[in-house]
C-alpha cells in the first residue's frame, strides 16, 4: 500500500506530521482525560467563580465554578469522541453501500445510487437538523442524525472507484482463471480502497467535530452537565463581554482540531492518493 | 434545450416527493404527544385530559398517517403549509425570515468568490513561493475555523474593543457587516481551496502547454485557458456550496441574533414545533431543487462540450 517513496515523502512533510502529532495528542487527552486533567471538570469552586488564571486553575473558571482546562481535555472525548464515533459508522454504511452498488450494477446500483443523489442534493446541516427535530436535543440524537445522512457521499465515492477497478485487467485475469467474488475482492480491491479511504475518513472527522461542535453551539447536541467545546461556547455567551475567554479557548481548541485532521487529511491525500483529484471541501 | 429543462424538471418531481415524505415521516415519527406541545404552547399550565381531546380532535391527530399526509401534500401544493404549534402562518413566515436571510446569504456567496478567486489564482500561478503556502494555510485556517468562534472573534474585534460595529440584531447597513464577513470569510477560504485545485489541475493540462510553447503571454494562457475551466468547476458546485451557505447560517443568525430562517428552524425544533419544522424542510428542499436547476442549466449553457441532446 505504501512505497518506499511515499515513506520518504512523509518522512520529510513537516506539516503532515505535525498535523499527526496534534492529531495524536488530541486523542491521547481524550483517552486519558481523567489523569490529564487537574481537576474534575463538573467539580464546582464555588469561591472561584469566573476566576482568571491562575496556579489551580491555569485557564481559570467559569460561571460555576468549574475548571476550564479539565472542561477542555474531558471536551475531547465528547467533541472528538463522538466525531469518530460518526465517522466509522459512515465509513462502514458508505462502503458497504458503494461496495454493492458498484459490485451489483443494475437495479440495486440504481436504487442506491437515486438515494445517495438525493441526499447529496440536500446540506448535510439542513438534513441533520431535520432529523434531529424528530429525535429530539440531544447529543444521542446529533450523532444519529449525523451519521444517517453522511454516509452517502463516502458511497457515492467507494462506488466509482469499485466501478473503475472491476475493468482493470488483474480483476478480470483473476477471474477469467475462476477467481471468486471473494477472491477478488480480498485481493485486488480492498488494498486499493484503503488509501483513499484514510484520506477521506481523516477529512471527515474534521467536518464532524464542526458539525458537532456546531449543533451543540445551536442547543441541539450535547447538553449541559457535558463539557463539550461547541456547547462550552453556547454557555459562554452571556459572558461576551465580562469574560470572552470562556469561549476563545474552547473556540481554539475546536480550530486546532479541525485543522489538524484538515491538514492531515490534505497531505495524506496528496502523498497516498493524487488521483483522488481536487476535494470539494 | 427546452427539453432538457423539462427532463430536468421531471427529474426532481420526484425528489420533492422524497422531501415531502421525509419531513412528514420525520414529524410524525417523533415520540411526545403533539397535543400536549400544543397546550403547552397555548400557555395552558395544567391542560385536563378533555383539554388534550379538543386539541386533537382540532388538529385532526386521529386519522391515520396516510389521510394526514395527503392533506398536508394538498395544503403545500396549493401553498398553504399550514399554522405552527405556535400560532403563527407557516408559509408567510417561512418567506419573510427567509428574505431576511437572504439579505445575509447571497452578499455572503458574491464576497466569498471575490475572496476566493483572487487568492486561489494567486496560490496556482505562484504554486510554491512563500506565498502560496501562506495563502494555503489561510484558506485551511479559515475552513477550520467554527463560524460561530469567527463570529465571536469579529464581535469582540469590532464591537467591544473598537466600537465600530453593533454587535447584533437587525436595524441599519452595519448590522449586515459582521454576519455576511463571518459567513463569506468560510465559505471563502473552502471556495480557495477549489480555485486552486482545479486551476492547477487545469495548468497541467496539454492544451496549456501548447498555448505556452505557442508563446502567448502568461496571462493570456492563464486566464484565457486556465481560469475559464475554473469557473467551470466552481460553477458545478455552486448550488451545494450556496445549501451550505444556508445551512451556515443558521449558526451565524444565532450568533448575531439575526431574525432569518435558520434561527426560525431551531426555534421550532427546540419548541417541538413539528408543523414548523416540517414545513421548513419542504421549503428550503424545494428552494434547493430549484436552485440546482438552474445552476445545472448554467453550466450546460457554459460547458461547450455539453450539446443538448
Amino acid at each position: 500500500m505504501t512505497t518506499p517513496a511515499m515513506r520518504r515523502r512523509a518522512a520529510r512533510d513537516l506539516p503532515a506530521q505535525l498535523a499527526g502529532l496534534v492529531v495524536v495528542g488530541m486523542a491521547a487527552s481524550a483517552l486519558l482525560a481523567p489523569w490529564l486533567a487537574p481537576s474534575d471538570p463538573q467539580k464546582l469552586d464555588v469561591g472561584n467563580l469566573l476566576a482568571a488564571s491562575s496556579w489551580s486553575h491555569p485557564l481559570g473558571t467559569d460561571q460555576i465554578g468549574r475548571d476550564v482546562l479539565s472542561r477542555l481535555i474531558h471536551g475531547a472525548r465528547w467533541s472528538l469522541g463522538g466525531a469518530l464515533l460518526v465517522t466509522l459508522i459512515v465509513m462502514m454504511v458508505g462502503i458497504t453501500f458503494g461496495a454493492i452498488s458498484g459490485f451489483s450494477r443494475g437495479a440495486v446500483d440504481l436504487a442506491i445510487m437515486r438515494l445517495v443523489d438525493a441526499l447529496l442534493a440536500f446540506p448535510s446541516l439542513l438534513l441533520a437538523l431535520a432529523v434531529v427535530a424528530a429525535v429530539g436535543p440531544g447529543l444521542v440524537g446529533v450523532l444519529i442524525a449525523l451519521a444517517s445522512v453522511g454516509w452517502a457521499g463516502h458511497a457515492r465515492i467507494v462506488r466509482g472507484l469499485v466501478l473503475s477497478l472491476r475493468e482493470r485487467d488483474y480483476v478480470l485475469a483473476s477471474r477469467a482463471s475462476g477467481g471468486t467474488a471473494g477472491d477478488i475482492i480480498c485481493r485486488h480491491v480492498v488494498p486499493h480502497l484503503i488509501a483513499p479511504m484514510v484520506v477521506l475518513a481523516t477529512l471527515e472527522v474534521g467536518q464532524l467535530i464542526l458539525a458537532l461542535a456546531g449543533l451543540s453551539f445551536l442547543g441541539l447536541g450535547a447538553q449541559s452537565p457535558t463539557p463539550e467545546w461547541g456547547l462550552m461556547i453556547n454557555e459562554g455567551r452571556t459572558f461576551l463581554f465580562r469574560a470572552p475567554r470562556l469561549m476563545v479557548y474552547p473556540g481554539i481548541a475546536i480550530t486546532v482540531a479541525v485543522l489538524a485532521f484538515n491538514l492531515l487529511g490534505d497531505r495524506l491525500r496528496d502523498l497516498l492518493d493524487p488521483r483522488l483529484g481536487p476535494g470539494d471541501r | 434545450m427546452t427539453r432538457h429543462l423539462l427532463r430536468r424538471l421531471l427529474a426532481a418531481v420526484p425528489v420533492l416527493f422524497f422531501i415531502t415524505f421525509f419531513a412528514f415521516l420525520l414529524a410524525n415519527a417523533s415520540p411526545g404527544d403533539p397535543a400536549l406541545v400544543v397546550a403547552r404552547q397555548r400557555a395552558m399550565d395544567q391542560p385536563t385530559a378533555e383539554d388534550l381531546v379538543a386539541i386533537r380532535k382540532e388538529l385532526r391527530l386521529g386519522d391515520p398517517v396516510v389521510v394526514r399526509y395527503l392533506r398536508w401534500v394538498g395544503d403545500a401544493a396549493g401553498g398553504d403549509l399550514g399554522t405552527s404549534f405556535r400560532g403563527d402562518p407557516i408559509l408567510p413566515t417561512l418567506l419573510s425570515r427567509f428574505g431576511f436571510t437572504l439579505q445575509v446569504a447571497v452578499p455572503a456567496m458574491v464576497l466569498s468568490m471575490l475572496i476566493a478567486f483572487p487568492v486561489g489564482v494567486f496560490a496556482a500561478v505562484q504554486r510554491g513561493s512563500v506565498g502560496d503556502h501562506v495563502s494555503r494555510l489561510a484558506s485551511l485556517l479559515g475552513a477550520s475555523v467554527p463560524s460561530f468562534a469567527l463570529g465571536y472573534i469579529l464581535i469582540i474585534v469590532f464591537s467591544v474593543k473598537l466600537h465600530l460595529l453593533p454587535v447584533a440584531g437587525r436595524g441599519s447597513w452595519l448590522h449586515l457587516v459582521m454576519p455576511t464577513a463571518t459567513l463569506a470569510l468560510g465559505a471563502g477560504a473552502s471556495l480557495a481551496r477549489l480555485v486552486r485545485s482545479s486551476l492547477l489541475e487545469t495548468l497541467g493540462d496539454d492544451y496549456v502547454r501548447t498555448a505556452r510553447s505557442k508563446g502567448l503571454v502568461e496571462r493570456t494562457v492563464v486566464v484565457s485557458h486556465g481560469l475559464r475551466n475554473s469557473v467551470l468547476a466552481v460553477v458545478t458546485v455552486l448550488g451545494m456550496r450556496f445549501g451550505r451557505l444556508l445551512a451556515g447560517a443558521a449558526i451565524v443568525e444565532t450568533v448575531f441574533t439575526w431574525p432569518g430562517i435558520g434561527r426560525y428552524v431551531v426555534e421550532s425544533i427546540y419548541n417541538q414545533d413539528y408543523p414548523a419544522v416540517q414545513g421548513f424542510v419542504v421549503f428550503i428542499g424545494t428552494f434547493i431543487v430549484v436552485v440546482n436547476l438552474i445552476v445545472d442549466l448554467l453550466y450546460t449553457r457554459l460547458d461547450p462540450r455539453i450539446s443538448s441532446k
